[in-house]
């Protein structure tokens, strides 16, 4: 069997190293970037150590400093705690952690760790032994990954990049849409030879208002037609205010925004209800034909499908976005196309042979088994073949005639 | 003089080109159709702009965009954008079937051998009599006629590679990764993907509390459901990572979890590969070393001073 190697004890092999933030430049050589270390995306990175070799597992998630060797900090349900029983024989002693892993089993004694014990033979067959399964199926388990089950335990360690739960409401949608078209013209109207700084604003800033709710009739009351033009824009001043409207939900640093803080989080909490949304596009000032404006600039596109993935939990192509792309085709990209009725759905709500008593619709194909059931035949077929111990449906693992092949020469 | 014929033959052929031809309709169709009844596969509406008029001038698509990932978030960080020579070619099914012919010849062993009648071993002495046997006459037993003899015409060791032109090649692999791009299953991720394991797990696995099968089947779960909320798992056709180097996360557990996708170096990657699973999610330097090694098609020998001799390799939009 194939083994992972392991995790060496961190003292001896794993050596802390500090790696760059974020993207490299796009400016970087590609042949150095290639053989670099394995990077963290997202923090630091433990990198082990050249004499390790490169093929030990080590850490790559989120590690602030050094001090991450010691006992990591986190949550920890003590009725999860994994029952360890203070034995002699256990080599290590158990850690903590939010899954639960087997660590109450014990080794038996060699022959040669008994002291002379003269009642001791060793057994010579299994009989009589407890069978208690092996750890193949452990992490199948669900009470084994915490309260949670895997599912939700994988979702707390990544965290995805907007809702879990993609939004398909219509009315949400657009009104969602809408409101990142908007961000995402005024972003890249301000953003124009911007720094890294600034772009880190941006994302502070989107990331307080992730749930689309803040100042939400504000933002989306905004025409990015002015002037009735074909292509997305906004007006100068508008971006501005716009851009004021999304920095607001910023909490300022210090003390004094400590009251502030705590009323912004709970604003985080609310969701734009899809009623709400409804409400928003059936009010008359809502601009009917804004999904006709075209998104061109390359800039404004990428901020918008960013910040349509962060509100709805789309992901959209790139090659989507190629060219002059309208709004109301990026919606439609979002929408779930209305499923097709059946045939014979389409046939039963026209009542198209309801004159005709010798024509019946049917959902599928009739089989001969759906005739017998209907002549009431089914059942006493079923019983006679089961009395002599004959399959029900196929034949049982007999192939057809051998004979046949014969005649026909095959 | 040369120079003026050249000149002459050039723009005899600017005539010829489609943009120099006169704005022309459709012909209509006069007959009425026999049948009315509308086919699935009919088009509605009259198709718009199948022309173009010569007064407007003619900007073709040159670059598209590319969006970097944050893995496993999927958060767009940085946009790119690259040449549609690149990323944009159209596809062509023929050339990624020479493609991958070529590759599966190149990689047969071809180590199948048997031994002809003057390889077995044994002696060579006459079975038996020409005559007064009563029986057929043979020779030694090494005969191809004889059980256990030698084969007449069997295999032996060969090089089954077939050759392609490099520049077909290197076309049939940006074809394959347009093919992608197109389709939206081209992910490009920033450098240094690897798959991020709880820091509680790795801390157990340091301090050695938990055995081999169980780290093995923790990883292999663990990355099992990263890619079922990913929609990359197994019910949605497996996924291909492509990394500059070996990366001991990711490649162990893909190594224990295969069902759900692979993992490659770029050494390893050939067009099969980018063709095969739902869907290739390469890290940005790798891709730009895959383009880099496969673009010996797009030099030109002609040097025009101010002129590039090849499209760029991905320029940054967004940082």
């Amino acid at each position: 069997m194939r083994r992972l190697p392991r995790l060496p004890a961190p003292a001896a092999g794993l050596v802390p190293s500090s790696s760059s933030m974020g993207l490299t430049t796009t400016t970087t050589t590609t042949t150095t970037a290639l053989r670099a270390p394995a990077a963290s995306v997202t923090g630091t990175a433990w990198i082990p150590s050249p004499r390790l070799g490169n093929d030990r597992r080590h850490l790559s998630t989120t590690a602030p400093n050094a001090a991450r060797l010691k006992k990591p900090t986190f949550e920890f349900d003590l009725d999860l705690a994994p029952e360890h029983e203070p034995e002699t024989h256990t080599r290590r002693q158990p850690v903590a952690a939010p899954f639960r892993y087997p660590c109450g089993r014990r080794n038996a004694p060699r022959p040669d760790e008994l002291d002379n014990d003269a009642t001791y033979r060793p057994a010579e067959t299994a009989d009589g032994l407890e069978e208690v399964g092996g750890l193949a199926d452990w992490w199948d388990k669900p009470e084994h990954w915490g309260p949670k089950g895997a599912a939700e335990y994988v979702r707390s360690v990544v965290g995805w990049f907007g809702p879990v739960e993609k939004v398909t409401d219509p009315a949400l949608l657009e009104v969602l849409v809408k409101r990142a078209v908007v961000e995402a013209l005024a972003v890249a109207r301000s953003a124009k030879g911007r720094s890294l700084e600034a772009r880190a604003e941006v994302e502070q800033v989107f990331a307080h208002t992730a749930n689309g709710a803040y100042k939400l009739q504000d933002i989306v009351a905004v025409s990015i037609q002015p002037s009735g033009s074909e292509v997305a824009t906004l007006e100068k001043a508008e971006a501005a205010r716009v851009w004021d409207v999304l920095r607001g939900a910023v909490p300022p640093d210090g003390a004094a925004g400590q009251a502030k803080k705590k009323k912004k989080r709970l604003l985080q909490r609310t969701l734009v209800r899809p009623e709400h949304a409804q409400e928003l596009i059936d009010s008359p000032s809502w601009d009917k034909g804004w999904k006709k404006a075209v998104l061109r600039n390359a800039v404004a596109k990428f901020w918008a499908a960013k910040r349509i993935q962060q509100l709805t939990g789309h992901h959209i192509a790139d090659s989507k976005l190629i060219g002059d792309v309208t709004v109301g085709a990026i919606l439609k990209m979002l929408e779930e196309p209305v499923k097709p009725p059946k045939l014979a759905e389409l046939l039963q709500n026209k009542a198209a042979f309801e004159g005709l008593p010798n024509v019946r619709v049917f959902p599928r194909r009739v089989t001969p088994i759906d005739k017998d059931k209907m002549e009431g035949r089914w059942k006493i077929i079923t019983r006679e073949l089961k009395e002599r111990d004959l399959p029900i449906i196929g034949t049982g693992g007999y192939s057809g005639a051998v004979e046949k092949r014969w005649v026909e020469g095959k | 003089m040369a120079g003026k014929g050249i000149k002459s033959l050039s723009e005899a052929l600017r005539g010829l080109s489609l943009g120099a031809q006169p704005c022309r309709t459709r012909p209509a169709r006069k007959a009425a159709m026999g049948c009315t009844r509308t086919m699935a596969t009919a088009v509605e509406g009259k198709p718009s702009n199948i022309t173009r008029s010569v007064s407007e001038v003619y900007t073709p698509l040159t670059t598209v965009p590319v969006t970097i990932h944050a893995f496993p978030t999927l958060e767009p960080r940085s946009l790119e954008a690259w040449s549609t020579k690149h990323l944009y070619l159209p596809l062509r099914r023929d050339i990624l079937h020479l493609a991958v012919v070529y590759e599966g010849d190149k990689t047969r062993q071809g180590t199948a051998s048997s031994k002809t009648r003057w390889e077995v071993s044994g002696s060579h002495r006459k079975m038996r009599p020409q005559k007064g046997m009563g029986m057929a006459r043979i020779g030694t037993r090494q005969s191809p006629l004889m059980r256990h003899g030698g084969k007449v015409f069997g295999p032996k060791p060969r090089d089954f590679s077939t050759k392609l032109n490099r520049k077909v090649y290197d076309l049939a692999w940006r074809t394959a990764l347009s093919y992608r791009y197109r389709r939206g299953e081209l992910i490009v991720t920033e450098d240094g993907l690897d798959l991020p394991l709880p820091d509680e797990f790795l801390y157990a696995a340091s301090k050695g509390v938990l055995g081999r099968e169980i780290e093995d089947g923790f990883v292999s779960r663990y990355l099992a459901e990263l890619l079922a909320g990913l929609k990359w798992g197994k019910e949605h056709g497996r996924t291909t990572f492509i990394t500059g180097d070996r990366r001991p996360n990711l490649f162990t557990g893909l190594e224990a979890g295969g069902e759900n996708g692979r993992a490659l170096e770029l050494d390893d990657v050939d067009v099969k590969d980018l063709l095969e699973t739902g869907r290739i999610v390469i890290e940005r330097s790798a891709l730009r070393e895959m383009i880099k090694m496969h673009s010996s098609d797009l030099v030109q020998r002609v040097q025009v001073p101010g002129l590039r001799t090849k499209p760029q390799l991905g320029t940054a939009i967004v940082q």
